[in-house]
């Protein structure tokens, strides 16, 4: 049946042009902002949006994959802001030297807390990331020298291949990283990392009977999800260009999580949409309706407890489900099984 | 003490096996050997002990006395004591598990896959994240072997179909196919033909001794059917309690004295 796709089919099927193409779109926005299409300020939502969505994405592995909980997302997050506004404004690093450091330092305090989380199951190792989160969070209030208090720490838009980027070239650099990003997690969990992760959460008996060190894959799920959180901490500190402490707390960790929740376990662009859902939604429709903003939180509410009850795989495996329920598909293919295809090209 | 590794033939040494669970004896004392390619029945009543000594095997719980000596791939005498759960598999023992233990949200392919883990190894995080050429060969390669177990127990057309959404059946020969994956000495199977119907069971003793044949290799067994035990094992240990009745083949079984008060007596 596989073999029956024809060529337009097999383009917009490959998962690298739709990427491609999303990637694409994405980076059209500023034209048409030029153009009088849209305002600058959408804009820069989106850009936020898709720094969101690269942490959620991270969230999304250790979570979605490997079934571990993190409530400490955002403050890794912060942390590796905080890293990046420091090298580059206080000791006036290269961007690139301190991009390395701003990634590794919260990535191997992440495989740290990995190490410990061996002691912690379900709601106990989210009780543990909570903690460190709120332990750093609490840190970045406090400890002015590194993080400017309440007044905030200040970036600049960075200078990469001898280029100083202004806010339209930090947003395109936005949009590249992210498809990058998308590809190599994309590449990363297709395979047998993807499916160890997979055994890992769906049982923990058949992956040690197969071989599988729980250990290692459990520290790889912790390393990656860090790293990508601290991306996206980076790329947020040199676009908005500030970092307050009351950003990295509870709340946003608590977002990360229902994008996920709503956008979709597993899915690369289940967290994308969840990422709008969360960030943009409110930012670019709630604001403009009267009242509405003061209950952004409420309806994120309600939607978490709605997919929960009602699609517990988010909004990623809606439109195949509606499908079929309304019986164009007689069997439905798991949009997670294997597709050889792939492998061939 | 190393007496009966000396045989060539001796693949798996069970001796003074012991493990007790508070204050109940689940293993006592059990002692037995399993040569390679036979395939060896392990009975005995309910919580007689037999997952137990599956756990022991495989390292899933640690045996408070006795020796576990294994004949590995390469042809070393391990004690299967002083591994990790995980590296039992790399000595060249899969198992099944009572529950069937499937990935549900995988397909049936990919957690056949999972059986290959660690044929992988030639290949890196790098290699993955990267999607190197040695990463699509070597994931070319597997998809193909994974397909073959699946073909080889006829539900290869099944492939793309959530593990989670199969009938019993169906999930049982999936985890069937994916012990076929690691290039096993020995399979242990936990109660392969519970919850089959008569067909299917039929189908199973095929299947198995086809198995050992194609796969060259060895299967133990635990299973409550006897017609199944008696008609496909060449030998036989029955317990009860934790603790040895007797070995030997299906009719030096079916004629002790022991094993037929102890368990054929409570079917008849
Ligand atoms: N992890 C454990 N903790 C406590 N008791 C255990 C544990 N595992 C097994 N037991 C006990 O050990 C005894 C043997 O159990 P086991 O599962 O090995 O029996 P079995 O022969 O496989 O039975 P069945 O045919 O019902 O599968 C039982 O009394 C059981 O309750
Ligand atoms: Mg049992």
């Amino acid at each position: 049946m596989d073999r029956q796709l024809n060529t337009f089919q097999r383009i917009y099927k490959n998962p690298y042009l739709q990427f491609l193409i999303v990637g694409v779109l994405f980076a059209l926005l500023p034209t048409l902002r030029a153009a009088g299409m849209v305002k600058a300020g959408t804009v820069t939502v989106i850009g936020t949006t898709l720094i969101y969505t690269i942490a959620a994405l991270g969230l999304n592995i250790l979570l979605g994959y490997s079934g571990l909980i993190s409530l400490g997302t955002a403050g890794f997050m912060g942390l590796a802001a905080y890293c990046s506004a420091y090298f580059t404004e206080q000791l006036a690093l290269p961007f690139w030297q301190s991009l390395i450091l701003a990634l590794l330092i919260p990535t191997v305090l992440g495989v740290i807390v990995g190490l410990l989380s061996m002691r912690f199951v379900g709601i106990y190792l989210g009780i543990a990331t909570l903690a460190v989160g709120e332990i750093l969070s609490e840190i970045f209030r406090q400890w002015d020298a590194f993080t400017r208090g309440t007044s905030g720490a200040r970036a600049k838009y960075p200078k990469i291949f001898g280029m100083q980027l202004d806010q339209t070239g930090m947003y395109y650099l936005i949009v590249i990283i992210t498809i990058i990003v998308f590809i190599l997690v994309y590449q990363l969990l297709k395979g047998r990392l993807g499916r160890a992760l997979n055994a890992m959460r769906g049982s923990e008996a058949a992956a040690m009977a197969m071989g599988i060190s729980v250990y290692k894959y459990r520290l790889i799920a912790f390393g990656a999800a860090t790293l990508l959180a601290s991306l996206a901490g980076v790329l947020y500190v040199h676009y908005i260009r500030i970092s307050y402490p009351t950003i990295w707390g509870l709340p946003l960790s608590l977002d990360f999580l229902a994008i996920i929740v709503i956008g979709g376990l597993r899915s690369i662009y289940g967290t994308l949409v969840g990422s709008f859902v969360i960030f943009a939604m409110s930012e670019l429709v709630l604001k403009q309706i009267p009242y509405m903003e003061n209950y952004s939180l409420v309806l994120k509410g309600v939607l978490i407890i709605i997919f929960i009850l009602f699609y517990p795989y988010g909004l990623a495996h809606v439109v195949s489900d509606l499908r079929m329920r309304l019986g164009r598909r007689k069997t439905k293919v798991h949009p997670l099984a294997a597709k050889e295809e792939d492998i061939d090209g | 003490m190393a007496d009966l590794m000396k045989h060539e033939a001796t693949l798996l040494d069970i001796k003074n096996l012991s493990i007790a669970f508070g204050g109940l004896k689940a293993v006592d004392d059990l002692s037995f050997s399993i040569n390679q390619g036979e395939i060896y029945g392990l009975i005995g009543p309910n919580g007689a002990g037999k997952t137990t000594v599956f756990n022991c095997i495989t390292q899933f719980y640690k045996p408070d006395q006795g020796e576990l000596r294994f004949r590995n791939k390469k042809g070393d005498i391990v004690s299967l004591t002083s591994l990790p759960t995980y590296r039992v598999l790399e000595q060249g023992i899969v198992r099944t598990f009572q529950n069937v233990e499937l990935i549900r949200e995988l397909s049936i392919l990919d957690n056949v896959l999972i059986g290959a883990h660690i044929d992988y190894e030639k290949t890196t995080v790098l290699d993955e994240l990267f999607n190197t050429g040695r990463r699509r060969r070597e994931e070319k390669k597997q998809i193909e072997a994974a397909r073959r177990a699946l073909q080889f127990l006829g539900i290869d057309h099944y492939r793309l179909f959530p593990a989670g959404s199969q009938p019993y059946g169906i999930q049982k020969k999936v985890e069937l196919a994916r012990t076929l994956m690691s290039d096993p000495k020995l399979i242990i199977l936990d109660e392969p033909a519970a919850g089959l119907d008569e067909r299917e069971t039929v189908e199973l003793a095929d299947e198995i001794l086809r198995i050992r044949k194609e796969y060259d290799t060895t299967i133990l067994l635990v299973e409550h059917d006897m017609q199944l035990v008696m008609k496909i094992c060449d030998r036989i240990s029955a317990i009860n309690f934790g603790r040895l009745l007797a070995t030997g083949t299906a009719a030096e079984i079916r004629a002790d004295q022991k094993v037929q008060e102890a368990y054929l007596g409570v079917d008849a």
